[in-house]
């Protein structure tokens, strides 16, 4: 029986169909993209804590770190990583969404992680500070989970707006073809920014 | 200007695409086909490049690869859409979508086939040759290496643990004092680098190195690290590569109440093991990296391989096919070209800038348009005369006098012309045959003297025929032609007068001349006759008397058949008189109304009636023999009213004229008409001739006068039994002006 909003008879115009054809191509674009970005990254940065001091903000957070067998595994086959923290201070800009505007100040600590199995050893080294020894993986964990008095500089006054931090493994550090694996098994070896509250000296 | 963009076609797109008719500005297929080719070829060498270079440029990679995966993913769109046009053009069965569709699928192959072999080989060698780096023996051997070095390093620091525990014990109770001397001393024995003793509140209490040169360091970090005060070493690298173990013992106090001390020691490892074992460590590491980049390494060679591959397969598909279009577009014109020639439609076809096969061929085709289309005109202009000479031809056939029936090589019928309807007084349909023109009965002496000719054949034939028609015999003269042209058709051709006039002219002349010479041999001796015949009568029938009955008789006689002679010879003489005519403007209707003053008042039971015209103008005629026209037509149509009933009784007679149009000349039209019997059927086609009469008295000469004296006003007379109910008329015209 034919109802009023019977449009079983009625066939779709070529503006409609081409729409129908640029949709589904726009859809598979989507979804390839879709795959690398929605992986869920490796690690989580929680109990993120800034403290405003002079000049400076003092950091403190928790990592939670996943895949940390990936990692072991890497490490234990004689690759080294690079771990590594970056804060950013950001103040509320127009198009701040974009990448890299509303940023007044960045620090990087880069800690190269090393596995020498003569002698069973895990090392933090930074070129700075005495190389950190562990005889377990585990205790190389523990310390990279720990976030304790990251020290962001602010050179253009006191601290006002936010606060971000992240980790992540340097992808771009590792062998190309090790590269290429990071790639094709959506590693993700990062976490996502986690901002803090806005700031007040 | 409101303009509506036409609604984009996707399937017309893709065969315009293909068949290269698709518009300059949405032709970007080849333009971006190329730009994405020579992007993916230089992605590729980018990938190619940055795989090999490694080093910071490897940096690179990654996103070469993505940008190259990208170009090929719409390069393989690009001949995706190429390949579907080519193939709904293939479906709707377009000129030259075959041989691209061939094209394409033999450059395809042949550029698939070589590509994947080598891409097989290639994956085979690399697999192969990328697992010949690896083996378990390989694996063992730096494995064993490894806990060799270990065995020899840990060797080193069990003993230097050793050295420091025997320090340690002999330190046990010793005085800070004369710990200074133990130290050094048992450093010597034990040959150790570096021995130190620290109090529990880290302040050195003794040390002894053979490098005097750099102070004791604190141990912080091995004292951490130490599990619960018991005995530990460690290996440590050094910045310089060289492995120093670390030896933290806790030397006991024997006093209850004081705090331990703790005996640090150092001793570098050889040199010689160090490079040994480190030299096993890099390769042991060295080795795993490469464990752990196998299968990424081939997934990248794979990838690159991939991506050549598709590169290539793609390139060819993509030349194929744009190959395909440059070679088919023309033929597709030339197809085009072909049926718009079959439909009469000689247009150029445009021309590519190519030197080659096709590019000739488009010329040669060209020029054959050209040709065809000079040719056509030609034919045109050839057909235009012909059929101008033909019309030219019928128009003149078609005003000849003279009746013409063309027949062709099979004896049918091709061409008729009016005149020959006219006087055979049939249509004759064209194609008609001879044998099936013959079943009319008329015509029957026509059709059979051409038969006759026909079926003996001779150059020409002349022959008069007569002909029997309801009005009368009708007289032809027939000329037949036979005829061939060069073109091959043969026929002939029959040329046919009616010249039933001509004799009836002949005929009138003759007898215009008989009686003229009747009236001339006749008139003069009459009077004689009459006068002694008279004379005969006055002299002896007096003398006579009673006996003189039969001379009276005779003589009486002789008189009135004189008196008749005369007025026959009267009759012939006025018949074969010559033409003598005083032409003068002449009211016709003014003369017909005098004429009829004569009738009036005759008790004859017959009325005559005038319908005459109004507004007639006046016709150039001599008054007398107009006159006489009238008096003759009303006396035979009073003669004729006589012999129907005795009296006549409500007869009629009328006179009618008026104007009419024969062609483009005006003619004044005189009808005399009656509601008698008529002329009999078997006189009326001859009614004008002298001596044919059905009158029992008369000449016979009154209506060939009639039309002598209409003939010589260059009138025409006809008669006919279509005057009121059935009765004689006779129709006469005369010119105006």
């Amino acid at each position: 029986m034919a109802t009023l909003f019977d449009r079983s008879d009625v066939r779709p115009t070529p503006v409609v169909l081409r729409r129908r054809v640029w949709s589904s191509w726009w859809l598979i674009l989507l979804l390839g993209w879709s795959g690398w970005v929605l992986a869920e990254p490796a690690f989580h940065v929680e109990h993120f804590v800034a403290i405003p001091q002079n000049n400076a903000v003092e950091i403190h957070a928790r990592v939670q770190i996943g895949k940390e067998a990936l990692l072991q595994e890497v490490l234990d086959q004689g690759q080294s990583l690079v771990w590594v923290i970056e804060a950013e201070w950001r103040e509320p800009e127009p198009f701040a969404f974009i990448p890299g505007v509303g940023v007044h100040a960045r620090r990087q600590l880069r800690w190269q992680i090393h596995y020498y199995p003569l002698i069973n050893q895990y090392a933090l080294e930074n070129g700075k500070q005495a190389p950190m020894r562990f005889h377990h993986w585990q205790e190389v964990v523990n310390t990279l989970s720990h976030i304790q008095g990251f020290i962001l500089p602010l050179e253009h006054g006191a601290a006002r707006g936010r606060v971000a931090l992240r980790v992540y493994v340097d992808i771009q550090s590792l062998p190309l073809p090790l590269r290429l694996r990071a790639l094709l098994d959506h590693w993700k070896l990062e976490s996502a920014w986690i901002v803090s509250a806005p700031l007040s000296s | 200007m409101d303009r509506q963009r036409a609604p984009f076609k996707l399937r017309g797109w893709l065969r315009a695409l293909n068949a290269g008719s698709a518009p300059e500005r949405q032709r970007f297929g080849p333009r971006w086909g190329a730009l994405l080719l020579l992007l993916a070829v230089v992605a590729f060498l980018g990938v190619s490049f940055f795989t090999s270079a490694g080093g910071p440029l490897s940096r690179f990679f990654v996103p070469m690869l993505e940008i190259s995966a990208g170009i090929v993913f719409f390069l393989l769109v690009l001949v995706l859409i190429s390949v579907v046009a080519l193939l709904l053009r293939l479906r709707r069965g377009e000129v030259g979508s075959q041989l691209a569709t061939r094209l394409v699928i033999i450059i395809a192959l042949l550029s698939f086939i070589p590509a994947a072999i080598v891409f097989g080989f290639s994956w085979q060698y690399l697999n192969r040759g990328v697992d010949s780096w690896f083996s378990s023996a390989v694996q063992s051997a730096l494995d064993q290496a490894l806990n060799v070095a270990k065995a020899g390093v840990d060797r080193y620091r069990n003993s230097t643990l050793l050295a420091a525990e025997s320090i340690a014990q002999a330190l046990v109770g010793e005085s800070n004092s004369n710990a200074i001397l133990t130290v050094i001393a048992l450093r010597d024995q034990y040959h150790l680098s570096s021995v130190t003793l620290f109090s529990s509140d880290n302040r050195i209490i003794a040390t002894s190195s053979n490098n005097l040169a750099l102070a004791p360091r604190l141990p912080r970090q091995e004292i951490l690290a130490m599990d619960e005060g018991h005995p530990t070493a460690n290996i440590e690298p050094q910045p310089d590569g060289s492995l120093l173990v670390k030896a933290l013992i806790p030397v006991l106090s024997p006093h209850l109440g004081e705090s331990n001390r703790m005996l640090y020691v150092e001793q570098p490892i050889p040199e010689q093991l160090t490079k040994a074992a480190e030299a096993v460590q890099v390769a042991y590491n060295k080795y795993h990296q490469l464990m752990l980049m196998r299968e990424p390494m081939k997934t990248a060679f794979q990838l690159s391989l991939a991506v050549a591959l598709l590169l290539a397969v793609l390139s060819a598909v993509w030349m194929g096919l744009h190959l395909a279009r440059r070679l088919t577009a023309p033929i597709a014109r030339l197809a085009a070209g072909t049926q718009a020639v079959a439909r009469g439609e000689f247009i150029p076809l445009q021309t590519i800038a190519s030197h080659d096969e096709l590019g000739v061929l488009l010329h040669s085709f060209n020029n054959m348009t050209r040709q065809l289309a000079r040719a056509k005109q030609q034919a045109a202009v050839a057909q235009e005369q012909a059929e101008q000479r033909r019309l030219y031809l019928e128009t003149v056939l078609g005003q000849l006098s003279s009746g013409i029936l063309t027949f062709d090589g099979d004896n049918c019928l091709a061409e008729v012309n009016a005149a020959a309807v006219q006087i055979l007084q049939e249509e004759l349909p064209r194609g008609s045959s001879l044998s099936a023109l013959q079943d009319g009965v008329t015509l029957e002496p026509l059709w059979k003297l051409v038969t006759d000719w026909v079926e003996h054949p001779r150059n020409s034939m002349q022959k008069e025929l007569h002909l029997e028609r309801s009005d009368g015999p009708q007289t032809l003269i027939v000329h037949g032609a036979q005829f061939a042209d060069a073109a091959g058709s043969h026929g002939f051709v029959l040329v046919f007068d009616d010249i039933s006039t001509l004799v009836s002219a002949q005929r009138s002349a003759a007898w215009s001349e008989v009686a003229r010479r009747l009236a001339h041999e006749i008139k003069n001796p009459l009077t004689p006759i009459q006068l002694s015949a008279e004379r005969l009568r006055r002299k002896y029938l007096e003398k006579l008397g009673d006996e003189g009955e039969t001379l009276d008789r005779a003589t009486r006689t002789i008189i009135h058949q004189v008196d008749a002679l005369k007025v026959l010879v009267d009759a012939f003489s006025e018949y074969a008189r010559q033409p003598q005519l005083e032409l003068r403007p002449l009211d016709m209707n003014a003369l017909i109304l005098d004429v009829l003053d004569l009738y009036k008042g005759q008790e004859s039971g017959i009325e005559i009636r005038a319908e005459l015209g109004a507004d007639l103008p006046a016709v150039r005629a001599d008054v007398h023999r107009l006159r006489q026209i009238l008096n003759n037509l009303l006396r035979n149509a009073m003669d004729a009213l006589h012999g129907t009933s005795e009296p006549p009784v409500d007869q009629h007679i009328y006179i009618r004229t008026r104007l009419t149009d024969v062609g483009s000349a005006k003619m004044l039209e005189l009808s005399v008409m009656d509601d008698g019997p008529g002329f009999p059927a078997e006189l009326l086609a001859r009614v004008f001739e002298p001596y044919v009469t059905s009158k029992v008295k008369g000449s016979g000469l009154g209506l060939a006068i009639v039309r002598r004296i209409v003939e010589e006003h260059g009138g025409q007379i006809i008669a006919d039994n279509q005057g009121a109910n059935g009765g004689a008329r006779v129709v006469m015209e005369f010119p105006l002006g």
